[in-house]
């Protein structure tokens, strides 16, 4: 089998006609219909730039959303809290709110490409890759997060467990739609969080595995009420590990508890053997022991007593 | 913080005071004023300031666009080509095949066996079958896709156990054993029979790449004279003219060769540029038109040379007390498709041989026996990289010493100070170990400031729930100075103005390692003057002498010897200036800080400046030139005995480090290396290579590796191939012992590659101390520390 000609040959300069910068939403949106989906949506560029160099993607155009109005908002009304579609990894991992009210997303964000990445790459951009390693995404779902996407018909909302769809694939297309905000329910009292993640450095590395949980502690503090367990990239779609959280839901906070849930938490794990990220039986055990670690760190932090 | 900060800036030079080595240390003839002082690194202020020009950085304007159509399978027959519908491309200039090649159409930095442009047959992914010179990079690329190849794939081997055995598909018309050497020194059968203790292991090494940040780039010319100009980041502009001239079947003197500034080579840029270098000047030759080839990153990846893999076995015997009886090793060298800078240059020279004679260590051992073969694959191919066959080779035989200690149930660092080599010792090539000899005082150093003992106890579980546990590690190392050839050579000129100012013509790069800082300084130290006052030139075929490559860690000793020679050949003419300017004889007079004066009365005196004017109007000489040979290298044949390198760098590493056992994971948490550099002419640009050389022995041992599958490169972007960041790399303590090198500038011995050496086995060895996990194919990464851990029935439970 020869090897394609894209792998073995690059050409430094990229292509494309027309590099638009909308200043509303409307006239983003526009510019997109114009271009009938051979325009593409670009906010930091991150995944967008590194796709049309390797010719994966080929736009006759590039909508540039970084400087559409009320996009950067951080912000909660007590209950929920709202982060706009331009917000990037850097300003989410700085919050204090999103590290205090939602401590796993801060870390996750933290954790994406280099300072120079975060300072650009958008969340909203993250969850649109559909990649299953994305940083941003497994706690988004770990918090039952859900997304508004615009269109030339409206505004649309959709929980982001419905959210992906396959590698590189979401309900979104980019070519006539924007992600304009996240929004998600403000961790509470007796809640706690973990974000955990499996990489063969310790920076500037596509995880392994991600483990992002929500525990909720009982009243007596030494039960689980429930737990939201979501993981990545272990499938093609990173997603909520159910059976686990049913398997924990209402049962006393003790080491065998969060063990035998770990050994359920492998029902849906699909992982192929990967010369690059490790083999399918190294990463099911690892998802054992995230699970199991990112319990208990998620129900230590909410004020459960493991014993 | 700050305490620390101020710790690692005072630079540990340690005295005979402090290490005991009174018996070793000989002073100096003279006290040094500029040599062995930490002056700032000239090239540092461009650097941070992002002002230095590298070659992407030159405008496009008027050059064309080389490009090379690479082969798509590992080895196949080319059936044929057609080139029509590329050349009717607008603006292609030039799509040239195997028989546009004007003269020789082969390459290579020892042997030519790599075609310029492929004819008959492809031998790796990546080989060039046709090159492309256009008006712009896209049509270039463009023409590339209508280049038509009809192949005919033929079996392919990526094994070199595969392509050693009977029947194998030749890859080369010679066969694909490319060498076969052997070492023998006393009767290992005897060796093992007296021994207490046997142990037989194997261990196994990827592919590596050196990431340079600077992507490969060349310009060629050909100049209205006729001479072929060639431009770019190298560590052997002559070893590329020398290939230029024959590809092109002109006269070496038609080739000028011209370096510009280098971002990093660590080996890789000694043949990248050859390949690229002929490539370029073959579409110039044939378009007369400036012609431009830059590689982006992948492309170096898949189309330049490599650290060896190795499969190495070996077999080690001991006494109860861990004296070591026998050694009998195998060496399963992978070259890959083309030679490189892997066969044998007689007597000692080639990565090959380099490997097989460090194999056993640094260790006195009675009877060794190694076979080492080295043998062509399909995979890309094999050259140098920062230690050339002898990181591979300690990977080896410092897990193996830890093993074995393991076994006779003492500590890993008293095995070594049974063993190591010391003042007078034979290694397995038979050479008498007759000066500068400090490895064992690198070990007890290093214990000391690491505290050996104490970590030692101090290891085990770090948590209550048992997932971490702490370890310790130990790893020695020995390298040579120069590269075992007869052709070792080495040029300078020394050039001193009528102002006093000074221009050093020195054929050695500057590529990070800091030559363009410590070479002036040594020029400096000769004539008596500042080091701001003499100005290194670029190299330049056409400008500089001969000086052989910037390898080997060579540059320091044969260069900064040459440099002392031509220095004092033109001071002698300064001195014989101010003999007559002051009345005093030549034998009494002084040259430093920028005078010279009388010894016997200092105060008699004149600036340097003055002299140099004066020597200027009497017609007297001006230039110095200085050239340095380093004694004749001498390897048997068919024994491997000789004495094939002149000197040798020590060092001993010490790592502690956690292994979460559950995981596989390893976090490095302190790091103490100690040297024996003979002398230290920059203290901190030598703690530079120091922290930079165990930052890629950490890679090493933890994430690099080349993933190759059926021959295709999998990870050819620094997205897959990962190499350490800023917080993988723990604090490094740097340790700079000084035993000198008779031999050396000021007592210098070379240090460019020993610090990556030892790191790789010291964190392997921790590694297992810690998790009970013996990793012994490479990279250590969490899943095959999980596995080995596994394999050894969990991790100890003390």
């Amino acid at each position: 089998m020869a090897l394609p000609f894209e792998k073995l040959h690059w050409y430094s300069k990229l292509e494309v006609a027309d590099y638009l910068v909308p200043t509303s939403l409307p006239q983003a949106l526009d510019m997109l219909a114009a271009h009938g989906g051979r325009a593409r949506v670009i906010a930091g560029g991150t995944d967008v730039i590194p796709e049309l160099r390797s010719r994966k993607l080929a736009v006759s155009a590039l909508v540039d959303v970084s400087r559409l109005p009320d996009m950067n908002a951080i912000e909660s009304d007590g209950a929920d809290i709202l982060i706009g579609g331009g917000v990037t990894h850097a300003q989410a991992a700085a919050s204090p709110l999103i590290q205090d009210k939602a401590g796993l997303l801060a870390t996750g964000c933290g954790w994406v490409g280099s300072p120079q990445i975060r300072n650009v790459a958008t969340l909203a951009g993250n969850l649109v890759s559909g990649q299953p390693a994305a940083d941003a995404s497994v706690p988004l779902l770990a918090l039952d997060a859900e997304v508004t996407i615009a269109s030339a018909e409206g505004l649309r909302v959709v929980p982001l467990s419905e959210f992906f769809q396959g590698v590189g694939k979401t309900v979104l297309d980019s070519s006539r739609e924007i992600l304009t905000s996240i929004r998600f329910k403000a961790l509470g009292a007796k809640q706690g969080s973990a974000y955990l993640r499996l990489g063969k450095r310790k920076a500037m590395t596509l995880p392994m595995l991600v483990c992002a949980v929500v525990a909720t502690a009982g009243q007596d503090g030494r039960s689980i009420q429930s737990a939201a367990i979501a993981l990545g990239p272990v499938a093609p779609v990173p997603f909520r590990e159910r059976s686990a959280e049913q398997f924990v839901a209402g049962k006393p906070a003790t080491p065998e508890t969060l063990a035998q849930a770990a050994e359920t938490a492998t029902a849906q794990c699909t992982p192929r053997d990967s010369l690059l990220r490790g083999s399918c039986d190294y990463r099911t055990e690892m998802v054992k022991v995230f699970v199991r670690r990112g319990l208990a760190a998620a129900l230590t932090q909410a004020g459960c007593t493991i014993g | 913080m700050q305490d620390k900060m101020q710790d690692k800036n005072k630079t540990q030079v340690l005295t005979k005071a402090r290490t005991g080595l009174e018996h070793l240390i000989k002073t100096a003839g003279k006290s040094l004023t500029v040599a062995g002082t930490s002056v700032a690194r000239r090239d540092d202020p461009l650097k941070v300031t992002g002002k230095l020009k590298y070659g992407a950085d030159y405008p496009d304007e008027g050059f064309l666009y080389g490009k090379i159509l690479r082969s798509p399978h590992p080895h196949a027959l080319i059936k044929s080509i057609n080139t029509k519908k590329a050349k009717e491309l607008e603006g292609v200039v030039a799509v040239l095949t195997a028989e546009d090649v004007p003269g020789r159409n082969g390459f290579g930095a020892i042997i030519p066996d790599q075609p310029v442009i492929c004819g008959d047959k492809v031998r790796f992914i990546g080989d060039g079958v046709a090159l492309v010179a256009a008006e712009s990079e896209k049509i270039a690329h463009e023409a590339l896709k209508l280049i038509e190849v009809d192949y005919e794939p033929l079996p392919a081997l990526f094994d070199p156990r595969d392509a050693m055995a009977e029947g194998a598909p030749k890859i080369h018309e010679s066969g694909n054993l490319l060498s076969d050497d052997k070492m023998v020194k006393g009767d290992v059968d005897a060796g093992f029979a007296e021994a207490d203790v046997i142990l037989e292991r194997t261990y196994q090494v990827p592919f590596l790449e050196h990431a340079y940040l600077e992507p490969d780039t060349t310009m060629a010319r050909l100049q209205p004279d006729g001479v072929m100009l060639v431009e770019g980041p190298m560590q052997a502009p002559f070893t590329t003219r020398r290939n230029v001239a024959p590809v092109l079947g002109i006269p070496i003197n038609q080739v000028r060769v011209r370096q510009i500034h280098m971002g990093g080579g660590f080996g890789g840029k000694e043949d990248s540029p050859i390949d690229i270098g002929c490539r370029a000047a073959v579409l110039a030759w044939h378009t007369g038109r400036p012609v431009k080839i830059s590689l982006e990153r992948e492309e170096i990846t898949i189309q330049t040379a490599k650290r060896h893999p190795m499969i190495m076995e070996l077999k080690v015997g001991a006494k109860k007390d861990g004296t070591l009886t026998a050694f009998q090793g195998v060496i399963y060298d992978e070259q890959g498709a083309y030679a490189s800078l892997g066969p044998k240059i007689p007597p000692a020279g080639g990565s090959h041989v380099h490997a097989m004679v460090m194999m056993p260590g640094p260790y006195e051992i009675p009877n060794v026996k190694v076979d080492a073969y080295l043998v062509y694959t399909n995979h890309p191919y094999g050259g140098a990289m920062r230690g050339f066959g002898a990181p591979q080779v300690h990977i080896a035989h410092e897990q193996m010493m830890d093993e074995l200690a393991a076994e006779l149930g003492i500590s890993a660092v008293d095995i070594r100070r049974k063993n190591a080599f010391k003042l007078g010792s034979a290694t397995a090539t038979g050479q008498v170990l007759n000066q500068s000899v400090g490895l064992r005082e690198t070990l007890e150093a290093c214990a000391e400031r690491f505290d050996w003992d104490r970590r030692l106890a101090e290891c085990g579980w770090v948590d209550q729930a048992k997932t971490k546990r702490r370890g310790v590690g130990v790893a020695m190392g020995w390298y040579r100075t120069s590269i075992g050839t007869n052709g070792d050579g080495c040029g300078a000129a020394v050039h001193v103005h009528e102002d006093g100012s000074v221009l050093l013509y020195s054929g050695i790069t500057e590529m990070g390692q800091g030559a363009f800082t410590v070479l002036p300084q040594i020029c400096a130290e000769e004539l008596g003057i500042e080091p701001g006052d003499v100005r290194i030139v670029q190299p330049d075929t056409d400008l500089v002498p001969e000086s052989g490559p910037t390898v080997g860690s060579r540059s320091t000793t044969l260069m900064g010897n040459a440099i002392i020679l031509a220095a004092r050949q033109v001071k002698e003419s300064l001195l014989d200036t101010a003999s007559m300017m002051l009345m005093v004889p030549t034998e009494r007079l002084e040259a430093r800080g920028r005078k010279i004066y009388d010894r016997e009365n200092p105060g008699k005196s004149l600036g340097f400046a003055a002299v140099a004017a004066r020597t200027m109007a009497s017609g007297k000489r001006m230039i110095g030139q200085g050239w340095w040979t380093p004694p004749p290298p001498s390897l048997d044949g068919h024994t491997g005995q000789g004495s094939p390198y002149h000197v040798y760098t020590y060092s001993t590493h010490m790592v502690q480090l956690v292994v979460d056992v559950e995981t596989g994971e390893v976090a490095l948490e302190d790091y103490v290396a100690a040297f024996d550099v003979g002398k230290a002419i920059n203290p901190k640009a030598l703690e530079g290579q120091i922290e930079g050389g165990v930052a890629m022995g950490l890679g090493y041992a933890l994430m690099e590796e080349v993933v190759l599958d059926h021959g295709v490169t999998q990870n050819p972007s620094l997205q897959g191939y990962l190499i350490p960041t800023m917080l993988d790399v723990p604090d490094i303590q740097p340790l700079i012992l000084e035993v000198p090198n008779e031999m050396g500038p000021y007592g210098a011995k070379g240090i460019g590659e020993m610090p990556n050496i030892p790191a790789t086995p010291a964190i392997l060895n921790a590694i297992a101390h810690a998790s009970g996990g013996r990793v012994s194919r490479l990279p250590a990464d969490p899943e095959k520390v999980f596995w080995a851990i596994r394999e050894a029935g969990g991790p100890p439970q003390a």
